[in-house]
């Protein structure tokens, strides 16, 4: 019974709306968006393309900001933020993992790791970061030397080197075949697991959904459901 | 469609487009300003000298009569000839004006320029014609009569007509250090105009004019002597007042043997004017002193200098500017396509023509700098050109002188056009080489690979920043040696700019200081003697200096192409008109050698030891000295020598100035006898800091073009990287980076490539400068000079616009939307 575990709550959503453009071109990407995450829980955010749940990901990472509503994460308002502030929230808060890894190709996998130290004071040892992903022998290869897996367990070692409290992925596995993809997913859930780190994930597949302690599942910019996992699989237990 | 799809991505990255409009109208506009007005200078020149039958040549001599004019006539290779008197007289009423008064009996060769008034025609009465410039100086009037002073003999005239002389269109003062239009003034008339007989009195008066000289030159005086002394009356005891009443006696003509012809202008086809000396010579049976071309007249050399220092200025400069434009322009259009790889590849997705995507594409580049290659056609031409234009006109008398554009414009037009056009085919070309299912997708980034800078031993000592940024040069490489190029550019023209103040500050402290010393300069007039010159000299003190226009060759009677024309200065070693050997020391001349400057002992290989020999002009007869002394000087090539040693090799000494270490002495010597101007030496040197304004004007468009030159390149060469860079930033972002770390992380980068331009710009700097002044003449011998403080100061300026350029982008870095940049990022 994980979700026993878990008391305190770390991220609030409250009645958020997201807009872009503006007259008839106005779309609506967030409709008064409403949930609550807590601390230690991996959290999917489930939908089809066009749900929203991109836009909820962007707001929790400090990379945009609702056009009405709250975003409290640890209890800091983001949403009412300046550029220097959401840059500090990203730094201390937050580590992000991208669909395409997004590592920069003029570093080897230690230096993008290591890139971290020039942002965080406390920076964990790039080396031991990607020890933990498996991925010590390749230090020194440059992304274009790496499969996507690798590069993939790069950019979560990079994450994780900032210690963030939030873990926040974008089809992660997205771009990853299924097995690759499992060991991804594990990682992940083991750092829920084991280290207690709120990981929020979001992704159009259902299959992901079954490892979550909490899925938030969205349609046409709106949550349509929000289900608490009571026994939340094991990745390898899943049939993917 | 495609067109409205143009349009409109040209306002989306109006940034991109305005930049190269930019570079295209700046290199088009650097060239035009330079060579509009030199297209027209040359064109209005080649009619003037059409129009006037601008002599080829001149022979100069001690006097040519009927006889000799025809022998040159009948030369095959002469087309034109005639005689000319030249004296050069002075206006009293006009504050002493020079004038130099041409005297002719036919209008042949070298015909004045008709501007208004009567046209030139010698057969009309009491009449000359003198130069526009002196007339609307003085507000003299066609109509008006003009009073002149030749040999203390007033002549007055009726302004017929005003004119430019086509041999003076440069003309000075021999008084003044630059062109005052009010001091010199060329005047035409006709032979008989010129009053031969007072002038014969008023030269026997002054005991200039013997019977015996007289008898030298005129077989009629020979005659009318002849016949004197059957009546027993000898030259040696006829008086003078017998002498001046048996001029009366003689007819008009015949006195005007005693003012010959000095000059025969001749028109040839032959392009090396020289090779005809031989003809000429044989022809005139060697009774001549010099036969000159185009480039020894004086008022010809120093605008055809000018003319060919514009036309070094308008290659040199533009090509540096153009080359780096190019690049610029090329890294930017490389980029524009680059960015366009998915509209690319949809559209061949489409089954669109590859041709039609290719014409498409090149018409993005061809249009803007077309369009900024004709407005830089447009503002360098009309309005820097013409403004260049009309300060030279202020110098320089060439009739119609404005801006005209010649084939080359075009060709420079197309150039740029084509390699900006050129570059964005190229870069379409290698996306429309990507299979259409691949370029839909955008490019992978460069994949990262060792680099050089990863061997050295520190290299893991190096921060991120320093990796990162070494790393992404290797990347770039283009675009940092754009980066580069373009600051060592700026620093060159920088430095050039800052050190040409020290130059001339030196050129003006070397001139008045150390050679120069003196405190005032007494300029005699053409009546004064060498006892009134001396006697003046004893009542003031001082040193009397003669100057001369002489031919210097390393051999005697050499051919005229193995000769130079220079100036020869005699001094009395008195320490009021000094020397500086080639270091700027002062130094002294021994007796018995004679000193030449640097540019001149190189031209010849001379040095200390050797023989050189020289002529008067007007005279042919050649003297020879033993070099003494290679001294340096800058603004004067020529040679110096000690009045003693003049004198004793039997050349006639006439003093031209006086030096006095006296102050305020105008008053005094206002109207006395044989004095003609006096120049206090900081009056002097105030003419001379007037005369280096136009150098100030040429580096003040250098110091623009240096301040431009790094904002533009540099800014260009961040924002490459900033948009070759932007997921990388925007991935920097979502780490949590601060938009100042951001901005860092881009600028160290320009930093770097700053400094490696300021360090290569450096040397070249001097170096240009030296080039300019070098192209300003053969008299000139400038010594650029610059310190610490002029690469300092240069230094700092292009590293602070640097650091500024980085200031540009912050507001980028803080706007950059992480969400739509990682988009799709693969």
């Amino acid at each position: 019974m994980r979700n026993q575990e878990k008391q305190n709550m770390i991220v609030e959503f409250k009645d958020v709306i997201k807009k872009y453009g503006q007259g008839e071109g106005e779309q609506l990407a967030n409709d008064h968006v409403s949930f609550t995450i807590n601390e230690g829980e991996f959290v999917v955010i489930l939908g089809q393309s066009g749900a929203g749940k991109s836009t909820v990901l962007n707001m929790l990472g400090g990379m945009d900001v609702p056009t009405s509503g709250t975003v409290e994460v640890a209890g800091e308002m983001v949403s009412s933020m300046n550029d220097r502030q959401l840059s500090k929230y990203r730094a201390d808060m937050v580590g992000f993992i991208f669909q395409f890894y997004n590592l920069l190709p003029s570093l080897t996998a230690c230096e993008n790791v290591a890139l971290v130290k020039n942002i965080v004071k406390n920076a964990k040892d790039p080396v031991e970061m990607l020890k933990a992903v498996g991925l010590e022998q390749h230090k020194n290869k440059f992304p274009a030397q790496m499969s996507g897996g690798e590069q993939q367990r790069v950019s979560i070692a990079r994450a994780l080197a900032k210690d963030p409290k939030i873990i926040l992925g974008d089809e992660p596995t997205g771009a990853l075949d299924s097995e690759t993809g499992i060991i991804v997913l594990e990682l992940l859930q083991k750092l829920c697991w084991e280290q207690h780190k709120t990981v929020i994930l979001v992704t159009h597949n259902a299959d992901i959904a079954k490892c979550a302690d909490k899925v938030i599942r969205m349609k046409n910019g709106k949550v349509r459901e929000i289900r608490l996992n009571e026994n939340p699989a094991s990745v390898r237990e899943v049939e993917w | 469609m495609l067109f409205r799809k143009m349009l409109r991505e040209m306002r989306d990255n109006l940034g991109q487009f305005i930049s190269i409009f930019i570079l295209a109208m700046l290199a088009v506009m650097l060239f035009a300003a330079m060579k509009a007005s030199n297209v027209s200078a040359y064109r209005r020149q080649a009619e003037m000298y059409q129009l006037t039958n601008m002599a080829d040549g001149w022979i100069y001599g001690e006097g040519f009569n009927e006889e000799a004019l025809e022998k040159i006539r009948n030369l095959k290779e002469v087309k034109d000839a005639q005689r000319r008197m030249h004296v050069t007289a002075n206006a009293k009423e006009h504050d002493q004006a020079q004038l130099e008064v041409y005297l002719m009996d036919e209008a042949i060769v070298s015909k004045p320029f008709y501007v208004s008034g009567a046209e030139f025609d010698l057969s009309k009465e009491n009449a000359i014609w003198m130069s526009e410039s002196f007339a609307k100086a003085w507000d003299l009037k066609v109509g008006d009569s003009f009073t002149f002073t030749y040999n203390g003999m007033e002549i007055t005239k009726e302004i017929a007509g005003l004119i430019v002389a086509p041999e003076y269109q440069y003309m000075k003062a021999d008084k003044d250090l630059d062109v005052v239009l009010k001091n010199i003034c060329v005047i035409y008339m006709a032979y008989r105009e010129f009053p031969a007989r007072d002038y014969v009195k008023s030269l026997i008066e002054k005991g200039d004019l013997t019977l015996e000289m007289a008898a030298e030159h005129s077989q009629y005086v020979r005659e009318k002597q002849e016949a004197l002394e059957k009546f027993g009356i000898s030259r040696e005891s006829l008086t003078k007042e017998q002498l001046l009443s048996l001029v009366d006696e003689i007819p008009e003509d015949k006195l005007r043997q005693a003012l010959p012809y000095v000059e025969i202008p001749f028109t040839t086809d032959v392009e090396n004017v020289k090779s005809l000396e031989q003809e000429i010579s044989d022809a005139l049976g060697g009774d001549y002193a010099v036969l000159c071309d185009r480039n020894d007249v004086a008022g010809i050399k120093v605008m055809a200098d000018e003319l060919a220092q514009h036309d070094q200025f308008a290659v040199t400069f533009p090509v540096v500017f153009i080359a780096i434009a190019l690049l610029v322009i090329m890294t930017s259009m490389n980029r524009m396509i680059s960015q366009q790889r998915t509209q690319i590849g949809t559209l061949r997705a489409l089954g669109m023509r590859r041709r039609t995507i290719i014409v498409h594409y090149l018409s993005y580049s061809f249009l803007v700098s077309l369009l900024g290659a004709l407005v830089g056609l447009w503002i360098g031409t009309y309005l820097l050109g013409e403004f260049i234009a009309q300060v030279f006109r202020a110098w320089y008398f060439i009739p119609g002188w404005t801006v005209e554009m010649d084939g080359s414009f075009i060709l420079v037009i197309l150039m740029i056009v084509a390699a900006c056009t050129g570059a964005t085919y190229l870069s379409c070309r290698k996306v429309m080489d990507v299979r259409p299912a691949e370029s839909l997708r955008p490019a992978p980034p460069k994949a990262g690979k060792r680099i050089l800078f990863e061997r050295l031993p520190f290299w893991n000592g190096f921060g991120f920043n320093v990796q990162y940024n070494l790393r992404d040069i290797s990347r770039g490489k283009l675009r940092a040696v754009m980066g580069v190029l373009g600051t060592a550019a700026g620093m060159m023209l920088m430095v050039a700019a800052f050190s040409s103040l020290t130059t001339i500050r030196n050129a003006s402290d070397w001139t008045f200081e150390k050679l120069q010393n003196f405190k005032t300069q007494i300029d005699f007039d053409g009546d004064v003697t060498v006892e009134r010159a001396q006697e003046l000299r004893d009542q003031l003190g001082g040193e009397l200096v003669q100057t001369a226009a002489v031919e210097v060759a390393v051999k005697k009677n050499a051919k005229s192409t193995e000769r130079k024309s220079t100036i020869l200065i005699v001094t009395e070693g008195r320490n009021l008109f000094r020397l500086t050997d080639e270091k700027q020391n002062l130094t002294e001349l021994s007796p018995g050698t004679i000193a030449i400057t640097r540019k001149l002992a190189e031209a010849f290989d001379l040095k200390v030891g050797d023989t050189v020999y020289w002529h008067l002009y007007e005279k042919n007869e050649w003297y020879e000295a033993k070099i003494g002394l290679i001294n340096r000087n800058p603004s004067m090539q020529g040679l110096t020598m000690l009045r003693e040693d003049y004198e004793k090799m039997g050349a006639n000494y006439l003093p031209t100035v006086l030096y006095s270490g006296k102050v305020d002495l105008w008053a005094d010597l206002k109207g006395a006898k044989g004095v003609l101007a006096v120049h206090d030496n900081a009056d002097l040197r105030e003419s001379f800091d007037v005369m280096m304004q136009m150098i100030y004007l040429v580096l003040g468009v250098y110091l623009i073009f240096a301040m431009v030159l790094p904002i533009v390149v540099l800014y260009n060469s961040g924002n490459l990287s900033f948009h070759e860079r932007l997921k990388e930033f925007a991935t920097l972002k979502v780490l949590g980076f601060q938009t100042g770390a951001i901005r860092k992380l881009l600028s160290i980068q320009n930093l770097w490539l700053s400094i490696l331009g300021v360090i290569l710009g450096a040397p070249f700097g001097t170096k240009l400068l030296q080039f300019m002044f070098d192209s300003n003449g053969d008299s000139m011998d400038y010594q650029v000079t610059a310190g610490a403080f002029e690469y300092l100061v240069s230094g700092a300026f292009v590293l602070i616009i640097s650091v500024l350029v980085g200031f540009l982008f912050q507001k980028k870095i803080r706007r950059l939307d992480m969400v739509e940049t990682l988009k799709g990022i693969e």
